[in-house]
């Protein structure tokens, strides 16, 4: 061992050692996502199905517990983009074009991407959190011990949790967002209700929703993978804990804007 | 594990042998259910021949134990073996059940 | 009160040059054991001189780096995970800490091994667990959860469901440690009572030497990754070996060394 701490003094051995530890994370982020979703299709007809209740109070935690934070933040956000871009807009005269932007926007990009990153920070720390504490106390290890496969007692729950409760989150921050916009044009832009309302239909498109939708369900497997994996491979009791929760949270905003990006990319492109 | 089931008079003898084990065990509860359900109040399970009984065996029987205690009837263990008796002594079953030597002890018991 | 159990000449459990690494650092070199059926080996060492990795590589949570574990002639870590499965059913592990799932009372945890791998009813299942309750002596704290308990119950609670599925095998990572000598003794003669009721097979690891020799058909001495001497609790005390000798009356003089300093200690305390 004595030469692998010198080694890593060297900066071209250690920058090699780093690509080395990444090109394994990244095996194990796609490993464990790949036994989730042997646990999901191949599992139940081994007779070995994930856990209906667990499943059950993990959509609570994650969803419902969520509700009140992601329609605050994007109600904000509404408001905050029908301002913003009144301020462009006016110059033009066209105001009323508030309505059509903040619905795509909201519904493409900012209701999914807001709601994903504060879900990551909520759910994503707590998943990461609480797997760590299990792992550090042999929780995990008794679960083996006990042939119960941790990925399917743990992961998968959580994975079914999130995969349908932040899609069903993003529709309540786009509602939330768009009536965000809806009150900045009625009560300050003095837009007709009615006429707000309508030429937001009109602008909205389905494909705008359901792209926004299937956005949130990656990030969803994301905020997932990201926590349980470092849940589950947390070192060095409490401390450790700590710095797995972190760790998450950081690797999660990354891989969703990250993912985001890439989505947007391949939507544009193929003019979706 | 197998399961005979005799009646004589008022009351039904089970006489299980082998062992009963965790997958065994849903059987005898099942036949034993059955006997409850149509209130006979006295039984004895003859464990003459049975060579191993595990914990689910052992949570079956006292299942029972306090159903036929809730409808006033009585069940007696015959011919339990030794090796059977200090099964129950460790999980301090001993005392709950009615033990006796032999079934002809059991049934004139009742 | 405390009756040794009877050995069979079967060997059921063998592990065969077992290496494991830690980081650079040797933990087990070389380590050869064989435990016979219905035995009580107690495997004692000083703290850190890897009994509990061994115990961990025995019930296949650790692989090692090289060398076999048999369990029943079957190697372990060749085994498919279905396999595995079926005989880690026949297997009760007692974690250091409980190792009990926290977000779970006692009753679920107890009942977990059952209501995952048996078809027996609910009622039985409830029965079950409160005989093994009683076996611990913690009648009526089932509803509990584990951060309710203290640290010697939660070992009980673990002791508990480790022997729910009445397994073949038990384990035990420092059963009596860390609780008064009353429960100590209780646990000290339901280890022997499985095993000479029940033919259940045990391997103890732990450093209390009073419950060694209460409890011990046989006894491995582990230091520094290798197992220096096997023998019965009368071959043991006879030994010859300097090493055992100081383990078993915790002199601070011998082999052992704590008061000896090395030819570098001047260079090791300047070390930066």
């Amino acid at each position: 061992m004595k030469d692998l701490n010198s080694m890593s003094k060297n900066p071209i051995n250690a920058a090699g050692r780093a690509a080395n530890n990444f090109s394994f994370f990244i095996w194990d982020i796609v490993s464990l996502f790949f036994q989730v979703l042997h646990w999901l299709f191949i599992g139940p007809f081994k007779g070995k199905a994930a856990k209906r209740d667990g499943i059950f109070e993990q959509m609570v935690f994650v969803g419902v517990r969520s509700i009140i934070i992601v329609s605050f933040i994007s109600l904000f956000i509404g408001i905050v983009l029908a301002m913003q871009s009144a301020y462009q807009l006016e110059q033009m005269g066209a105001v009323i074009f508030v309505t059509g932007l903040v619905a795509v926007s909201v519904t493409r990009e900012l209701g999914p991407v807001m709601t994903a990153l504060v879900v990551a920070g909520r759910v994503g720390a707590a998943i990461t959190a609480q797997l760590g504490s299990m792992k550090v106390t042999e929780q995990i290890e008794s679960l083996e011990t006990m042939a119960l496969n941790p990925v399917r007692f743990l992961v998968v729950p959580r994975f079914l949790a999130l995969l349908i409760m932040l899609p069903a989150l993003t529709v309540i921050a786009d509602l939330s967002g768009i009536f965000g916009g809806f009150i900045i044009g009625t009560l300050n832009l003095n837009i007709d209700p009615h006429l707000y309302l309508d030429l937001t239909k009109e602008f909205l498109e389905w494909k705008d929703i359901y792209t926004g939708l299937l956005k949130s369900a990656v990030f969803g497997v994301i905020i997932c993978i990201i926590g349980c994996y470092n849940g589950l491979n947390t070192k060095g009791g409490a401390e450790g804990v700590g710095k797995a929760t972190t760790e998450s949270v950081v690797t999660s905003f990354v891989l969703i804007i990250l993912a985001d990006a890439i989505l947007t990319a391949i939507f544009y492109f193929a003019k979706v | 594990m197998e399961i005979k089931i005799e009646s004589k008079d008022d009351i039904s003898i089970c006489r299980v042998s082998g062992e009963i084990t965790f997958s065994t065990s849903p059987d005898l509860r099942k036949r034993l259910i059955e006997l409850t359900d149509k209130h006979i109040k006295k039984i004895v399970i003859d464990m003459k021949n049975l060579t191993y009984i595990d914990s689910s065996g052992m949570a079956t029987v006292v299942e029972i134990l306090q159903k036929i205690k809730a409808i006033d009837g009585e069940l007696k263990l015959a011919n339990v073996p030794d090796k059977i008796k200090d099964i129950l002594e460790m999980v301090r079953l001993k005392d709950i059940f009615d033990i006796q030597e032999s079934e002809e002890a059991a049934l004139a018991s009742f | 009160m405390f009756k040794k159990a009877k050995v069979d000449s079967e060997p059921v459990i063998e592990v065969r040059n077992l290496v494991k690494n830690f980081g650079g650092r040797r933990v087990l070199n070389g380590v050869n054991l064989k435990i016979y059926k219905g035995e009580v080996m107690v495997i004692m060492g000083g703290s850190g001189c890897g009994k509990s990795t061994l115990l961990r590589h025995i019930i296949g949570i650790l692989k090692p780096d090289s060398g076999q574990v048999l369990i029943e002639g079957k190697d372990i870590n060749s085994l498919k995970a279905r396999e595995l499965d079926k005989i880690r059913l026949k297997i009760g592990m007692l974690f250091q800490s409980g190792g009990l799932l926290d977000y779970m009372t006692i009753k679920e945890n107890i009942a977990l091994p059952l209501t995952e791998h048996t078809n027996l009813d609910k009622n039985v299942i409830d029965i079950i667990v409160n005989l093994k309750l009683s076996m611990v002596n913690m009648r009526g704290m089932g509803h509990l959860l584990p951060s309710e308990i203290s640290g010697g119950m939660k070992k009980r609670a673990g002791l508990a469901r480790a022997i729910a599925h009445d397994p073949s095998y038990v384990f035990y990572d420092e059963p009596t440690a860390g609780l008064d000598p009353v429960v100590a003794g209780v646990i000290d003669k339901m280890i022997l009572d499985f095993s000479k009721k029940l033919s259940v097979t045990s391997v103890v690891v732990t450093h209390e030497m009073q419950s060694v020799f209460r409890i011990a058909s046989r006894i491995a001495m582990l230091h520094m990754g290798e197992i220096v001497e096997v023998g019965t609790p009368r071959q043991i005390k006879a030994s010859k070996s300097k090493l055992v000798q100081q383990f078993i009356t915790g002199s601070p003089d011998g082999p052992i060394s704590f008061s000896q300093l090395g030819d570098d200690y001047l260079t090791e305390l300047t070390k930066k």
